[in-house]
């Protein structure tokens, strides 16, 4: 378990796999999958989970951490995808699937959570990830957090009726002051 | 068929399956993918081509690319398409080194372009490439990509750590493979 200040990171098990499905047809998702909604069944959740678990290369390539409040109850899935060792470097992924959650920390703390995870336990050169000029949420955060901004795929993505920007940002190992000092820095604080 | 100057491009069929052992386990590789050397034994790249046969129709499109005297020379296409978004992400390598810097490679890729704007109607297409890949950043300035990203450290190779470059291209921004070939001056192929 990994243990924030708002929520903790623990392995992405059977008590969030229960809830997936609620998540990927909710409101996170759009953000999430860049502008997409989806309509998922029970059956196709299932079905997906355990095609996941039966590949290798599937697994290899990703770590699933879910997270919970400090009181257990879980409101969201983070992790890393398309791990590739060789180049050390990693995709952050991250959904807070319970909307009453949304803005009050927890995704930030399970984000600095997460990249000190990459950083200090796997070695990781590089984490990145991307996001769409709808989502200004997640442009606030890569920015607090520290992230770069590396770019801007031009109307790469089609939601809400118009088109919009795929942004990507970076941060690297040498970049990154630690988790205690970000802490510092934007002022985080458990909830008393 | 699309007819070029240099090449034709044809269905990727097993007349390049056939070729797929040596051209995936050349240094093409290196060049087509970011930086990677794996050794491909004949069973793994027959499953990939298994892959391929099972996947449907509209995600991609693979070409193989054929001199006018019909050998065959390399692979360009559409790796994965977002119909939803429109937009279509590219791919190519020229498999045979004999066959690099002679112009083959562009005259492919103004085939393909022209395919995805006028056939498919895309609305954007777009690749990756690693900052050591001179030759390809030379191409897509002069086929008039923009670099849209560039993702500092994410791929290493020689021991050293390259950003990956992202080109995009809108449909207006494309002038039609007939004023690109007039622009920079091609001509059809001279006897060998």
């Amino acid at each position: 378990m990994l243990e924030g200040l708002l929520v903790d990171l623990v392995p992405f098990g059977e008590r969030f796999m229960k809830l997936e499905h609620k998540w990927v047809n909710g409101p996170g998702v759009f953000y999430w999958a860049i502008g997409n909604h989806w309509l998922v069944t029970h059956a196709e959740m299932e079905a997906w989970q355990r095609e996941r678990a039966d590949d290798p290369q599937w697994q290899a390539q990703r770590v699933s951490f879910g997270v919970q409040t400090k009181d257990g109850t879980p409101i969201g899935l983070f992790g890393m995808r398309r791990w590739l060792p060789h180049h050390r470097l990693a995709m952050l992924t991250a959904m807070i699937g319970e909307p009453d959650y949304w803005g009050g920390g927890y995704g930030t703390d399970a984000l600095l959570l997460l990249v000190d995870f990459a950083f200090e336990w796997l070695d990781v050169h590089k984490v990145w990830l991307m996001t769409f000029s709808l989502n200004a949420r997640v442009i606030r955060q890569m920015e607090k957090v520290g992230f770069t901004f590396e770019g801007r795929m031009r109307e790469a993505t089609y939601a809400e009726g118009a088109r919009h920007d795929i942004l990507a940002y970076g941060l690297l190992r040498e970049e990154w002051p630690g988790r205690a000092a970000l802490i510092e820095k934007l002022g985080l604080r458990a909830k008393g | 068929m699309l007819d070029g100057l240099l090449v034709d491009l044809v269905p990727y069929g097993s007349r390049f399956w056939e070729n797929d052992s040596r051209w995936w386990n050349n240094d093409s590789r290196f060049w087509g993918s970011m930086g990677n050397r794996f050794i491909l034994s004949k069973a793994q790249i027959e499953r990939v081509h298994q892959e391929w046969r099972d996947s449907p129709p509209e995600t991609g499109v693979p070409f193989g690319i054929q001199t006018k005297d019909g050998k065959p020379i390399g692979y360009i296409g559409i790796n994965w398409i977002s119909q939803h978004d429109r937009a279509a992400n590219l791919g190519a390598v020229i498999n045979e080194p004999d066959y690099w810097g002679g112009g083959y490679g562009t005259d492919a890729l103004l085939l393909l372009l022209d395919y995805a704007f006028y056939t498919l109607d895309m609305r954007r297409v777009w690749l990756g490439t690693m900052s050591l890949n001179a030759r390809v950043m030379r191409q897509m300035e002069k086929v008039g990509f923009m670099l849209e990203a560039r993702r500092r450290e994410a791929t290493v190779a020689d021991g050293v750590w390259y950003d990956e470059l992202i080109y995009g291209m809108m449909a207006e921004e494309w002038p039609g493979r007939e004023t690109m070939i007039v622009k920079l001056g091609l001509s059809a192929a001279k006897d060998r």
